[in-house]
C-alpha cells in the first residue's frame, strides 16, 4: 500500500483527467436520457471504470432492448 | 333490495361520467394557442433549457475537480478509506431509490 | 392511431418542429380539458398544459408506440402535476387551500355565467385529495386499467384500486349525505 506514494505526479494527472472524462460523459449522458444526472456524474468521477460498466449494464442496456420490442 | 344495491355503483358512475361531460362541454370553446406561439413557446423553452444544462454542467465541472482531489488525496494516503467509500456509493444510491419508491406509495395510500 | 399522425409523430420525432407543433395544437384541448378534470383549477390547468408541451418536445424521442399519442401526453401531464403538488406542499397549507377554492370558484363561475347549474358532484370531486381523485379520473371516466394507471402514477395497481375505491365511497357518502340533508 506503500506503493501508491511513489506513483508519480503526472500518473495522477492521467487519472483525474480519466475521471473528469468519464465523469462528463456520464452526467450529460444520463441528463439527455432524464436518468439522475448528479448522481452517476459524481460516483464516476471518484472511480473508473466500474461506474462506467453499471451504467452500461443499468441504463444503456435496458433501454436498446426496450427498443427492440419497438 | 339487493339489486337496487347493486345497480347503485353503476348508476353513480354514470351520473359521474354525465357530470364530466357537463364540464367538459363548459370549455369547448376554448381555441388552442396558434402554430406560431406554439413553436415560440418551444424555441423559447429549448433556448432556457440548454442555457441551465450549461450552468449546470460548469457547476458540476466545479465541483468534480474539489471531489477529484480529495479523493485522489484519499486514495493516495489512506487507500483502505478509499474503497470503503467506494462500496457504500452504490448501495447508498440503491437504498435512496427504494426510500423513494416507498414514499411514492404511502402518498397516495394515506389520502 | 392514423397513418398520418404516426407519420407526423416521425416527422417530429426527427426534429420537424412544425410537425410538432401541428401535433401539440392538435391534442390541446384535450390535453387542457383533462387537466382541468384533474386540477380543477383552470389556471393551473393551462400552466399545465404548457409545461406539458414543453417537456413532451423534450422527450419526444422517447415515446415509442407502446401507448397512444394522447396517453403518453395524459402520463407527462399527470407526473408533472404530481411534482408540482410534491412542491406545494412544502407551501404554507392555507395558501394551497385558497388556490384550490379560487380553482373551483372559477369553474363554478363559467358554469352559473351560461345559465348552467352547477354540479354537486364536480363540487364533491374538487374535494377529493387529488391522488384519489386522479385516479378516479382515469379509471372511470377515461378508461384506463389498474395496470396502466399504476404504470402512469409509477404505484403498484393495488394502490391504485385503493384510492379508486377510496374517492368513490367518498364521493357517494357525500352525495348520500346531501340527498339526506
Amino acid at each position: 500500500m506503500n506503493e501508491l506514494q511513489d506513483v508519480p505526479l503526472w500518473l495522477w494527472f492521467c487519472i483525474a483527467i480519466a475521471l473528469m472524462l468519464q465523469g462528463t460523459l456520464l452526467f450529460r449522458d444520463a441528463r439527455r436520457r432524464g436518468r439522475k444526472a448528479w448522481f452517476w456524474g459524481l460516483w464516476a468521477i471518484t472511480t473508473v471504470p466500474s461506474p462506467a460498466l453499471v451504467y452500461l449494464l443499468v441504463v444503456i442496456l435496458p433501454e436498446r432492448r426496450r427498443r427492440k420490442k419497438m | 333490495m339487493e339489486k337496487d344495491k347493486d345497480k347503485e355503483p353503476e348508476l353513480y358512475l354514470h351520473k359521474l361520467s354525465d357530470e364530466l361531460d357537463r364540464l367538459d362541454a363548459q370549455y369547448n370553446d376554448i381555441t388552442p394557442p396558434s402554430l406560431q406561439e406554439l413553436e415560440r413557446l418551444m424555441v423559447d423553452a429549448s433556448v432556457h433549457r440548454k442555457s441551465m444544462e450549461r450552468k449546470e454542467l460548469l457547476l458540476f465541472w466545479g465541483i468534480s475537480l474539489i471531489l477529484i482531489s480529495v479523493f485522489l488525496s484519499i486514495l493516495g494516503s489512506a487507500p483502505m478509506i478509499y474503497w470503503i467509500i467506494q462500496a457504500i456509493i452504490p448501495i447508498a444510491g440503491l437504498s435512496a431509490l427504494g426510500i423513494a419508491r416507498i414514499r411514492r406509495n404511502r402518498e397516495g395510500a394515506q389520502e | 392511431m392514423s397513418d398520418q399522425s404516426l407519420e407526423r409523430i416521425r416527422r417530429a420525432q426527427q426534429g420537424d418542429t412544425s410537425a410538432l407543433s401541428s401535433l401539440l395544437r392538435e391534442h390541446y384541448t384535450f390535453l387542457f380539458k383533462y387537466l382541468i378534470k384533474v386540477t380543477m383549477d383552470p389556471l393551473l390547468a393551462e400552466d399545465l398544459v404548457q409545461d406539458t408541451m414543453v417537456r413532451c418536445m423534450e422527450k419526444i424521442n422517447t415515446y415509442n408506440g407502446t401507448s397512444s399519442f394522447s396517453s403518453w401526453l395524459i402520463t407527462i401531464a399527470t407526473r408533472i402535476f404530481i411534482d408540482r403538488k410534491r412542491r406545494w406542499k412544502r407551501e404554507a397549507e392555507w395558501k394551497q387551500r385558497e388556490q384550490q377554492e379560487q380553482g373551483i370558484r372559477s369553474i363554478r363561475w363559467r358554469f352559473e355565467s351560461r345559465g348552467e347549474e352547477w354540479s354537486e358532484v364536480l363540487d364533491s370531486l374538487s374535494k377529493l385529495p387529488s391522488a384519489q381523485r386522479v385516479a378516479v379520473l382515469l379509471k372511470h371516466y377515461y378508461g384506463y386499467s389498474y395496470d396502466e394507471i399504476g404504470e402512469i402514477l409509477r404505484v403498484p395497481s393495488g394502490t391504485v384500486k385503493s384510492r379508486v375505491s377510496l374517492g368513490l365511497n367518498q364521493l357517494r357518502k357525500e352525495l348520500n349525505e346531501d340527498g339526506e340533508g
